[in-house]
């Protein structure tokens, strides 16, 4: 392809910017940053104080901050003038129809506890309704689940007033913590010392109190949760996952626009995708020691552990094919994969799991294997759509048709043995734990259809019924099915065994990208009609 | 041979599993829409969807036949057919031949049978002979013939349905005996609750039908009071608040009226306890310091604050909202130095805690034949007339009830009818029983419910009950326990001590039972699969016992299959799947 200057310049210099932007060296002014790595205990483990904040403020506000102040800052504010969080307009209530039901301006979207203390009564008077409905397993209407949201919102405010959820102070024995606001030795008035410093913005003597306390804290504990406290802290720090996306569009960018053989820029090209590779894995790595459980427990987790089997079997394929184009192209679906990842509203968090999920062997495969089979149909979504695009904008040679084919042809191949494979095995898991191998269970049903779709595919090319671009176009539909077995039975369909995978939202991105598949197939069709 | 060609070949096979995954796509949405229940009765357990799946055995074996006698390429393709195969025949075996079943034990009993699914009619003799016979859902008529000691008898199971709904009709009759019953249609459009509901002053299935609750609204049907009772309710709706203090032997109680509270401290039981700054906010904020503050007299977050103070100077602090009596045992984790339940009963609009003070509407008739309603709301009281066929507003939100039928002589009349698709619906089994060509009895049997008929001078009693299958073992739950994530009441795992004996080979096993760890014994798997917490009678687990004959054919058809795949994908010398003399 003929390279266009303006898109050149374009990407070096977002390549410089991205480089620029691997280390993350804003100055503000002081953000409660070093209470960042005060051990906490939350939603059934020890986390850092930096991750419990960002969790309650997003449950409370929608995002990790509110009015442009980091959670960590609204947190210790909230802690030292309690009375005043109660007027604080930050639970977000976005639902028109449960404004309206509430009789709030519409114009709003933010309110504080206080105004809502009216209208308490009313929202637990729907909860109720919508708990008795969920009890005869019906489907709570839209306004009820709103605002059972806004019921844990209300509570969660309720409880950051009262210092419940503070549980900073380990146990002498048992396993719960303990806030300081629920005790009345030395500890609770140390705690308070320490947040008044903060807000009487005394930053030196604080950061040091607090290294003092974590110190202490870790000493009680026998250091057991120093390096999940610790590692919390650096994947805050170094937000791999960002770092990553952006080397890789920009890695993309480079091997995509600079074809030059052994060029410099080509080189940094490489390199970007070295180092994109790394802040992936390390994300990745970080993740399993801070939470010690395989990558693939919630949509989050196993869209990053997807893309990184995506990504490494396009870079093996390029390094076995000679063939960097893979390895681009890989790069392009795996910044898509990790912008969508953040975008989409499924829950980042680092949360426990339900008993039926942990610590099985078989499990851990199965759903491993799954999702491996998803990222390896991803890359054969992506070179369908290069192929495709190549054959639109240039005459193809007969040899690059073949190579082509070829290699799409062998990642479906891997693709289908590794969910077949993976299917069989969540029925091993099934049957070890429930003693049933299958059961049509939705989710494995459409692990069923997504394997049967791609079996009609290998059965017609094997019999070399089809061609190459039927072949790229397959692989595009294909990966439609993994999408509605992944992401659509959990969030569309919204039944069966496995709605533990479950979060909300995200439709209006998954529709973006229906949208995007049904012009580029529709171009396609129609430059082939016209041929 | 035409035929074998055309069922063993290419197309064939892709238009089936096209229509496979065409159907498959059907049955989730459905799913979705109906429930799990609905595509397992109207889908995959059905006739034609197995025979569907057997068509695919068959293309698959004709294909595989079709390229006899093989090659070494053929190897890959053979493997991965016949792999299938085996798997369809595992899962054949085991639909067949399985059994699963669950048992629930409470911490020390002991059990050796296991309750199925399925379900038989159990026929009892009065001399306590008792006879099952088998119940398979569906229409079809199944004649038995047996010998009781009154004689031969004819027994016909009709029909037995797994998914009745018992339904009573309600229909005025004038003959009957005087009994007021309401039907009105609740509905509002911003909660989307379209509710049909009767009101029957007299229900003897049902004494509970002359009221209905739903969430903090109630509804009655009644005579209409008199109005010095209206009086008196109004009365105790003014009710001025009170705070209750006690401990869990009563030896400390106390009430104090907050519209009046006294100067000074006051004294609480014998032992020099003492409730000191005692303060009552009809409208508490939360102020300055985290401190309560009155925002106004319109009782509408009724609270109170005070201190408890015991001779030695110890003191704890108590709040209580009125609207969240669960707030206080929010705090349960600070130290507590006085173990007392705190109540505060408060005049509240709309508050869950007291429900005098919810949404009611009333549907009254009165002496002279005429029927009148009664709304209260935290809004207002508001009353009429009212007639069948005209809708009224009730004043709460924008709740509005059609009055569908304003019955005085109401019977109730009891039948069985299918649950709606998406239902559930308990099992049950219409029976006739004849004796001398002459009919005795016809009814619907239900579950749980026996029902007893005269035969000669005997008398037989009919119930259903599920299947119970003996396993050649017993078990005995010792002891169940929980795991929490700490600091949650999220469990992270359950699991059971139980111990197993098998008295043919005199065997005895103590084993830990938990998720995704069963115990294997005698072809049988013991699954945790459930728990009971808060019952009366103390903890149970609930196991799934399970014997599945075909999962070795379903191990084994899977390995094939992936070995075969493995061959046909990247070992080309045994990876062709064309026939002689076309390749």
């Amino acid at each position: 392809m003929r390279s266009i200057p303006p898109l050149r310049t374009a990407s070096v210099l977002f390549a410089l910017v991205t480089s620029l932007c691997l280390s993350s060296c804003d100055a503000k002014p002081h953000d409660g940053r070093s209470a960042n790595s005060i051990p906490i205990q939350h939603s059934g483990r020890v986390k850092s104080f930096e991750s419990f904040s960002k969790q309650t403020v997003e449950l409370i506000s929608g995002k990790e901050s509110w009015q442009h102040k980091p959670a960590v800052d609204l947190v210790l504010q909230a802690l030292d003038k309690k009375n005043k969080v109660a007027d604080w307009p930050w639970v977000r209530i976005s639902y028109k129809e449960l404004l309206a039901e509430l009789g709030l301006s519409e114009e709003r979207q933010f309110f504080s506890y206080n105004e809502l203390a009216n209208s308490f009564d009313k929202i637990e008077a729907i909860v109720q309704r919508s708990q008795a409905k969920r009890n005869q397993d019906l489907r709570p209407t839209k306004l009820e689940q709103e605002s059972e949201n806004l019921f844990s919102k209300i509570l969660e405010v309720k409880r950051l007033m009262s210092g419940e959820t503070l549980l900073v102070i380990p146990p002498s024995n048992g396993e719960t913590w303990i806030s300081p606001y629920f005790t009345n030795d030395l500890l609770n008035v140390h705690f308070n010392k320490i947040v008044a410093l903060y807000g009487e913005k005394k930053y030196d003597e604080f950061d040091q109190k607090i290294k003092v306390w974590t110190d202490n804290v870790h000493e009680m504990t026998h250091q057991k949760f120093l390096m999940p406290v610790t590692l919390e802290t650096v994947y805050f720090d170094w937000r791999p996952f960002q770092q990553a996306w952006m080397a890789y569009l920009a890695a993309f960018l480079i091997l995509t626009f600079f074809k030059k053989k052994g060029s410099k820029i080509r080189l940094l090209g490489m390199l970007l995708l070295g180092a994109a590779v790394f802040f992936h894995t390390f994300g990745l790595v970080l993740r399993v020691l801070i939470l010690a459980r395989p990558p693939v427990s919630n949509m989050y987790e196993s869209m990053i552990y997807m893309n990184w089997i995506l990504i490494v079997a396009a870079v093996i394929f390029s390094l076995v094919k000679k063939n960097a184009s893979v390895a681009a192209i890989g790069a392009l679906i795996s910044a898509i994969i990790m912008i969508y990842g953040n975008l989409l509203p499924i829950d980042t968090n680092l949360e426990v799991l339900v008993p039926v999920l942990r610590s099985n062997y078989w499990l851990t495969i199965h759903v491993m294997t799954i999702v491996s089979s998803y990222g390896i149909f991803g890359l054969a979504m992506g070179l369908g759509h290069r192929y495709l695009f190549l054959e639109m904008t240039k005459k193809l040679t007969s040899d690059e048709e073949k190579r082509s084919e070829q290699i799409i042809y062998r990642t479906i191949q891997i693709g289908v043995l590794l969910l077949g494979i993976g299917t069989v095995l969540g029925g091993v898991w099934a049957n070890e734990s429930w003693g049933r191998f299958w059961g049509w269970d939705p989710k494995e049903t459409w692990a069923l259809i997504t394997f049967l779709g791609y079996l009609i595919l290998v059965h017609l090319k094997h019999a070399k019924l089809i061609q190459a671009s039927t072949l790229a176009i397959s692989a595009i539909l294909g990966f439609l099915l993994v999408l509605m077995t992944w992401y659509g039975v959990n969030f569309i369909l919204g039944r069966g065994l496995h709605s533990y995978g479950q979060g909300a939202g995200g439709m209006i991105w998954v529709t973006y990208y229906l949208i995007f598949e049904a012009l580029f197939l529709g171009v396609v069709f129609f430059k082939k009609i016209r041929a | 041979m035409v035929i074998i060609q055309i069922l063993g070949s290419l197309y064939f096979a892709v238009s089936l599993i096209a229509g496979l995954a065409l159907m498959l796509t059907v049955s989730t949405l459905l799913e979705s829409f109906y429930g799990t229940p609905f595509v397992q009765r109207y889908f995959y357990q059905t006739g034609w969807f197995n025979a569907f799946l057997g068509l695919l055995a068959v293309n698959i074996l004709f294909s595989a036949l079709s390229r006899f006698p093989y090659k070494k390429r053929h190897t890959g393709f053979v493997m991965t057919h016949a792999g299938i195969l085996l798997l369809l025949i595992g899962s054949l075996m085991t639909s067949l031949m399985g059994i699963d079943g669950q048992m629930m034990l409470f911490e020390g009993e002991k059990k050796d049978s296991i309750v199925q699914t399925t379900y038989e009619l159990i026929v009892r003799e009065t001399q306590g002979k008792i006879i099952p016979f088998p119940l398979r859902t569906g229409n079809r008529e199944i004649k038995h013939h047996l010998n009781t000691s009154a004689g031969s008898i004819d027994l016909t199971i009709r029909r037995v349905w797994d998914n009745a709904v018992v339904k009573t009709d309600i229909i005025n009759s004038p003959s009957g005996a005087m009994n007021h019953a309401a039907q009105l249609a609740l509905s509002s459009q911003r909660t989307g609750v379209n509710e049909n509901m009767w009101l029957v002053e007299n229900n003897p299935l049902d004494p509970n039908s002359n009221h209905f609750t739903m969430g903090p609204a109630m509804f009655q049907i009644g005579e209409k009071p008199k109005v010095n009772q209206e009086a008196q309710n109004s009365e105790k709706k003014s009710e001025s608040p009170k705070l209750h203090l006690h401990n869990q032997d009563s030896s400390l109680d106390l009430s104090v009226n907050l519209q009046d509270i006294p100067q000074g401290d006051i004294a609480l039981g014998q032992g020099g306890l003492k409730v000191s700054n005692l303060k009552y906010y009809p409208e508490a904020r939360v102020g300055e310091n985290n401190k309560l503050v009155n925002a106004s007299d319109q009782a509408n977050n009724p609270a109170v604050e005070f201190d408890i103070t015991d001779p030695n100077g110890e003191t704890q602090h108590f709040i209580k909202f009125a609207l969240y009596p669960d707030f206080e045992s929010m705090h349960a984790a600070s130290k507590k130095i006085f173990d007392l339940t705190v109540e505060l009963t408060a005049p509240a609009a709309g508050s869950s805690s007291n429900p005098n003070s919810g949404p009611s509407l009333s549907i009254y008739y009165t002496a002279d034949g005429s029927w009148v309603y009664v709304s209260k709301s935290s809004a207002g009281v508001s009353e009429g007339p009212v007639k069948t066929g005209q809708t009224y507003q009730t004043g709460w939100m924008d709740f509005s009830f059609r009055v569908e039928n304003l019955f005085d002589h109401a019977t109730v009349i009891k039948h069985v009818d299918k649950a709606p698709i998406s239902g559930k619906g308990q099992i049950a089994a219409e029976v006739s029983i004849a004796q001398n060509n002459q009919t005795i009895f016809n009814n619907w049997v239900l579950e749980n419910e026996t029902q007893a008929l005269e035969a000669g001078s005997n008398q037989m009693l009919l119930s259903l009950q599920a299947r119970n299958h003996k396993v050649p073992f017993s078990l005995q739950l010792k002891e169940f326990r929980k795991v929490d994530y700490p600091g949650t009441h999220q469990p992270s795992s359950f699991e059971s001590d139980v111990t197993l004996v098998d008295p043919e080979e005199n065997l005895t096993l103590n084993r830990t039972i938990s998720m995704n760890k069963p115990l294997d014994y005698k072809g049988y798997r013991i699954f945790q699969s459930s728990y009971v917490e808060d019952d009366p009678s103390g903890k149970a687990s609930i196991f799934t016992v399970a014997k599945n004959p075909g999962i070795i054919f379903i191990y084994g058809g899977a390995i094939v299959i992936f070995l075969g795949s493995f061959l046909v994908f990247f070992v080309p010398p045994f990876s062709s799947m064309l026939r002689e003399g076309k390749s």
